[in-house]
């Protein structure tokens, strides 16, 4: 009777000790605010998309990869319970994984982040999806240990048949386990959420021509520097061709749409001159696929889509059009000369249907 | 080591390199986004003058000046050829001979305030360094050796080469110009050549 009360009473201490065992997940200061609880957190990155344009929400840390766009928040996981001598393992692995993250080439994807550095695109791999081979997270964690990681959802990039929209929610779990007592373990998940959105981006660039610079008052900028209609000036080192009415200057450039979670694959871009020359008589902009020299015409000035000018219908995502752009400059004298600045703006359109 | 290989395959791809130099235009929620690009040029004021080929002597690119005629072998008496063309010949006078070719002056000029130029005019600013050789000029077809006159050496009292003449942009004007000969004066050796600079100007005002 005696010996039987000894071996109940060690029974009921081990016990004790594994319940006590816990792993929680909490808000860090700079990344998002958790909700749910310690052990059911729940993490919220806001809206995202596959280009990382637009505004990331407070404490998100956007993250450009490879094959699209990491939206990530740092966040606490803490030990408490396992005892002085104990030597914890953290794993994790998505225990009910996004909408669309699944398949073989899955579009959206669970990351984690284990370095200092999360904002290093290098530092950010892909969570498991297997409860048997879990992505290692924390090893020789001590009792009362709280140390920051990071996790969150990779939007890739894409566009056609397979684009999405709208609101991914994956469940990380957490496993602790005390590598000195494997029967001491317990579990947290955090669930991460966020709604995907469609972008779209336009930019212009140099090509092998002048610059294309930002603006003051507008998005970009082309100096011709100074032309003259006998094509004697430099024109800043453009192109230059002369007719019996002028010289044209002219310049490659670089035309680059991009966008994402799109249901079509390509878009179409359009250009008109919506702030002509004060001396229209005297200059005049023109447009070229190929830049020949009897190739160029005149940009629409009408602002309807179907009247302006057309740069591509079918232009892909994150595919570089170069383009060419001329300035004519009418050979005048008498009244209608002017020496001076003068300058025009050109507005491009990027549509997707 | 084969987990050490697991880790490494786990790892994400890093971005090439950013795709925009500029920063774009960019909006999130829709099918559509505008850029605006701004061109800018100063409008300068410009003038040319190009010498061409008539119908007698090339006028060439280069050659010691900006372009050059050259009138091959020349004499005081006319006996040699001097350059072929319809618009070349030659005439002789006592003990002198010229040998002449057309060729072509255009003017051009934009955005000047006027739409004709006020002056052309030419001199001879490098003389031949052989002693009587001269360059001489008419403003019109030559029918005989007096036609022409001596080119000025004087750049601030040049020939007149408009004449008659309304200077029109990108309006060719035919002119004369030869080179005589006087063998009254001690030439050098025959076979040796001379070489003149004629300095054109124009002016619109």
């Amino acid at each position: 009777m005696r010996i039987a009360l000894l071996t109940l009473l060690a029974v009921s201490m081990c016990a004790g000790a594994a319940s006590a065992a816990t792993i929680s997940v909490s808000s860090l200061a700079s990344g998002v605010t958790l909700g749910g609880s310690g052990t059911a957190g729940t993490m919220n990155v806001g809206n995202g998309n596959g280009l990382g344009v637009g505004t990331a929400a407070t404490g998100v840390q956007r993250v450009v990869l490879a094959s699209g766009i990491a939206y990530t928040s740092p966040f606490n996981i803490g030990l408490s319970g396992w005892g002085g001598g104990a030597a914890v393992t953290v794993s994790a692995y998505v225990s009910s994984n996004f909408a669309h993250g699944g398949g073989g080439t899955p579009l959206m994807r669970a990351t984690y982040c284990l370095a200092a550095d999360c904002t290093v695109a290098a530092n950010h791999q892909f969570l498991s999806t297997s409860s048997a081979a879990p992505s290692t997270v924390r090893t020789g964690a001590t009792n009362n240990t709280t140390f920051s990681t990071n996790a969150g959802g990779l939007i890739v990039y894409v566009n056609g048949g397979t684009a999405f929209t709208g609101a991914e929610t994956a469940t990380i779990t957490f496993n602790a386990v005390d590598l000195n007592n494997t029967t001491h373990t317990a579990s947290a998940t955090l669930a991460v959420s966020t709604t995907v959105q469609t972008a779209v981006q336009f930019s212009l660039d140099t090509a092998s021509g002048l610059s294309v610079t930002a603006g003051s008052t507008t998005d970009y900028l082309l100096d011709f520097g100074t032309v003259d209609g006998l094509g004697v000036s430099s024109g800043n080192g453009a192109t230059k061709s002369t007719s019996a009415s002028g010289a044209r200057y002219s310049t490659s450039y670089l035309v680059r749409p991009a966008f994402s979670s799109m249901t079509s694959t390509t878009g179409t871009v359009r250009m008109y001159v919506s702030s002509n020359f004060a001396h229209t008589a005297l200059l005049q902009l023109q447009d070229s696929t190929t830049g020949a020299s009897n190739s160029f015409s005149a940009i629409s000035t009408n602002s309807a889509a179907a009247s302006q000018t057309l740069i591509s219908a079918a232009a892909a995502s994150k595919t570089d059009i170069t383009r060419y752009l001329g300035l004519f400059v009418f050979a005048v004298n008498g009244a209608g000369a002017f020496v001076g600045a003068d300058s025009a703006v050109v507005t491009y359109t990027l549509i997707v249907p | 080591m084969r987990l050490k290989v697991l880790v490494l395959l786990g790892i994400v791809a890093v971005a090439p390199s950013a795709y925009a130099q500029n920063t774009p235009k960019t909006a999130v929620s829709t099918n559509t986004v505008s850029a605006t690009l701004a061109v800018k040029a100063t409008l300068a004021k410009a003038v040319q003058l190009t010498l061409n080929t008539g119908s007698g002597c090339t006028v060439s690119n280069g050659g010691g000046g900006d372009f050059s005629l050259d009138f091959g072998t020349v004499d005081a008496l006319g006996i040699s050829t001097g350059c072929a063309g319809a618009g070349a010949g030659k005439f002789t006078g006592t003990n002198q001979a010229i040998y002449y070719s057309d060729y072509t002056i255009t003017p051009a000029f934009t955005n000047q305030g006027t739409t004709t130029g006020s002056t052309l005019s030419a001199y001879v600013s490098s003389a031949f360094g052989q002693s009587g050789f001269s360059i001489v000029q008419t403003n019109s077809a030559p029918s005989a050796f007096g036609d022409f006159t001596a080119m000025s050496t004087a750049s601030g009292a040049q020939t007149d080469v408009k004449g008659g003449s309304t200077i029109t942009s990108a309006t060719a004007l035919t002119r004369y110009v030869g080179v005589k000969v006087d063998g009254s004066n001690a030439n050098a050796a025959s076979g040796s050549s001379s070489t003149a600079v004629v300095t054109y100007t124009l002016t619109i005002q």
